[in-house]
């Protein structure tokens, strides 16, 4: 029976809120966009604190029952504790509580100011390291779509970058170039003859790029290919991604709203 | 030859170690030296026309300022917010501030500190600003606002009632602000402006965003649904570079206050940082690829 009514909610309510962008019925307007927005806030108060005890559930079992690493359990629980007891009990400064959480002379203050904010810094931080040993342990020109990811990677890497703007025309040439022939290498049965070519190429081009005075061209510019990347296939590749997305999210509320998807309740 | 081939391949199974040691160097030591490389910034199309739109504004016109990030991102973000915060001051808009992220209430309070400290504009609360406090929910927040206000928020974060603030007067949902700037490190973040509040009610939206944000954020970008972007530190750096010479151009006007220093904002120095620390990645990948066809051709 309770099933029933969760899943009678569910279908009554998610019909209501469809029927409210297709209907003009201002109480059924006004229900979508003030009360069912209210009811949201409301709900997701409660879903926090619902998290909140979750997280402490699930952290106490682990330090119960020695689970495997059920030591730093123990910082969540005493920092979780620390900063309910800044947050809602001890104050510290002269302001009310609520208002005490922005007031500089407030325990919970000093604690976000002088730990949580260099720590969460310094964990977002470390990203750069592992992005550049992965960038040199896994960017390699295996297939023609590794090249592709290796080419726009570089481009934006350094293009969005000040230093971008110094590489001269010529630079930018004989890397596509370069990389040209890193695509086409396997293609070639003698190693000389490549070799030969590239060469040949890398000295050639730019001769004929001066010759018909195409220096200038934005291909040749990183910062501007790398804008022009994000601004065509970045975009294209995006909106790609987010009309099938959309088309997702309209199956699966469709399977919500007409009770064909259960899982939502556990099931 | 074969020694250098050695050395290459070598080089291709280096200690993660001497990796990190590199970047650490390449980014500390630009940070100590900011003087050391002084490479000029170039403003791109999409840092120019957020500066445009905000520059368009009237004095009076109401802009609220979303503030979606937190510590972790605040290095990338923090910058545009301060940047965007002084253009807007020095153009007398008023600014409503609003948190959609439980940090971003610290990052508003920050972010205002900043700029009432330089001492460049006689701002007050109330007159010039108000802070709204945070709410859990999302882009139902921003729903909320989109259609009604006051039903979502019904005191500042100072727990005072938005009905005694005369700068509330009139506002009461989306429609009422002349622009919203989103600065966003995730979800609720630009594109949730977009669809629940700005694009419907057609109401100007520009975003400052980390730059792993900016593919899904470009197609707003590419439709005019969001008017600019600023893309991470770079883009930070380049509407500081804006906003350095526009506040430079009114130093002797009585929008300033007199004697008080204009310095550029903090992304500026950084991009040296991240200039190099960018070469060096570059370097690593091409080391890597040599590496990686070295060891291919001895083992075929």
């Amino acid at each position: 029976m309770k099933r029933k009514i969760a899943y009678f909610l569910v279908v009554f309510i998610g019909f209501l809120t469809l029927l409210g962008h297709f209907i003009s019925y201002p109480p059924l307007n006004n229900f979508i966009d003030n009360d069912a927005t209210q009811w949201f806030d409301i709900i997701s108060g409660f879903a926090a604190f619902l998290g909140v005890i979750n997280l402490l559930q699930l952290h106490l079992n682990k330090v119960a029952n020695k689970r495997s690493n059920w030591k730093f359990s123990i910082f969540t629980l005493v920092s979780f504790i620390v900063m309910i007891i800044f947050g809602f009990i001890y104050n510290g400064s002269n302001v009310a509580m609520g208002p005490h959480l922005k007031e500089e002379g407030s325990a919970f203050y000093w604690m976000f100011h002088n730990i949580y904010l260099p720590l969460g810094a310094t964990m977002f931080a470390l990203l750069a390291f592992f992005v550049a040993s992965a960038s040199y342990r896994a960017f390699k020109i295996r297939n023609f779509e590794a090249t592709l990811l290796l080419i726009s990677g570089i481009f934006l890497m350094i293009g969005r970058v000040p230093i971008g703007q110094l590489v001269p025309w010529w630079m930018s040439l004989e890397i596509y170039i370069f990389l040209l022939f890193a695509i086409i290498a396997s293609r070639f049965k003698e190693k000389k003859t490549m070799l030969y070519s590239m060469i040949g190429t890398m000295i050639f081009m730019p001769l004929l790029i001066l010759f018909f005075n195409l220096s200038d061209l934005g291909i040749f510019k990183i910062p501007e290919f790398q804008e022009w990347i994000m601004a065509v296939p970045a975009t294209a590749g995006s909106r790609a991604i987010m009309i099938g997305i959309a088309l997702g999210t309209i199956a699966q509320s469709y399977r919500i709203i007409t009770g064909r998807e259960r899982s939502i309740l556990g099931d | 030859m074969y020694k250098l081939k050695n050395i290459f391949i070598y080089l291709g199974q280096l200690d993660r170690r001497y990796i990190f040691l590199l970047i650490a160097l390449s980014v500390l030591i630009p940070l100590m030296k900011p003087g050391l490389l002084n490479i000029p910034i170039k403003t791109t199309s999409n840092s120019e026309i957020v500066f445009e739109q905000l520059n368009n504004l009237n004095k009076g016109d109401k802009v609220l300022v979303s503030f979606a990030y937190g510590a972790s991102t605040k290095p990338e973000i923090h910058p545009m917010s301060i940047a965007v915060l002084q253009h807007l001051f020095s153009k007398g808009i008023k600014v409503y501030t609003v948190p959609l992220w439980p940090e971003g209430l610290m990052m508003a309070k920050y972010a205002l500190k900043e700029v009432i400290e330089s001492n460049l504009f006689d701002i007050k609360e109330h007159t010039d600003y108000v802070s709204l406090p945070y709410k859990a929910g999302g882009e139902i927040i921003i729903r909320g606002i989109a259609t009604d206000l006051r039903s979502i928020f019904t005191q500042d974060v100072n727990n005072i009632l938005l009905i005694d603030i005369p700068m509330m007067d009139g506002v009461h949902k989306v429609t009422d602000f002349d622009f919203i700037f989103d600065l966003s490190a995730g979800v609720p973040g630009n594109a949730e402006w977009v669809q629940f509040a700005c694009d419907e009610h057609n109401v100007p939206l520009s975003s400052g965003c980390t730059s792993i944000m900016v593919t899904d954020a470009i197609p707003y970008v590419e439709s005019g649904q969001i008017r600019g972007i600023l893309a991470g530190m770079p883009g930070a750096a380049e509407y500081e570079q804006m906003v350095f010479k526009y506040l430079s151009d009114l130093r002797d006007s009585e929008i300033l206050n007199e004697n008080t220093p204009i310095v550029p904002g903090k992304a500026t120095s950084r991009m040296s940082a991240q200039s190099i620390a960018h070469l060096l990645m570059v370097i690593f990948i091409i080391l890597g690829n040599i590496s990686y066809y070295l060891e291919q051709r001895r083992n075929d």
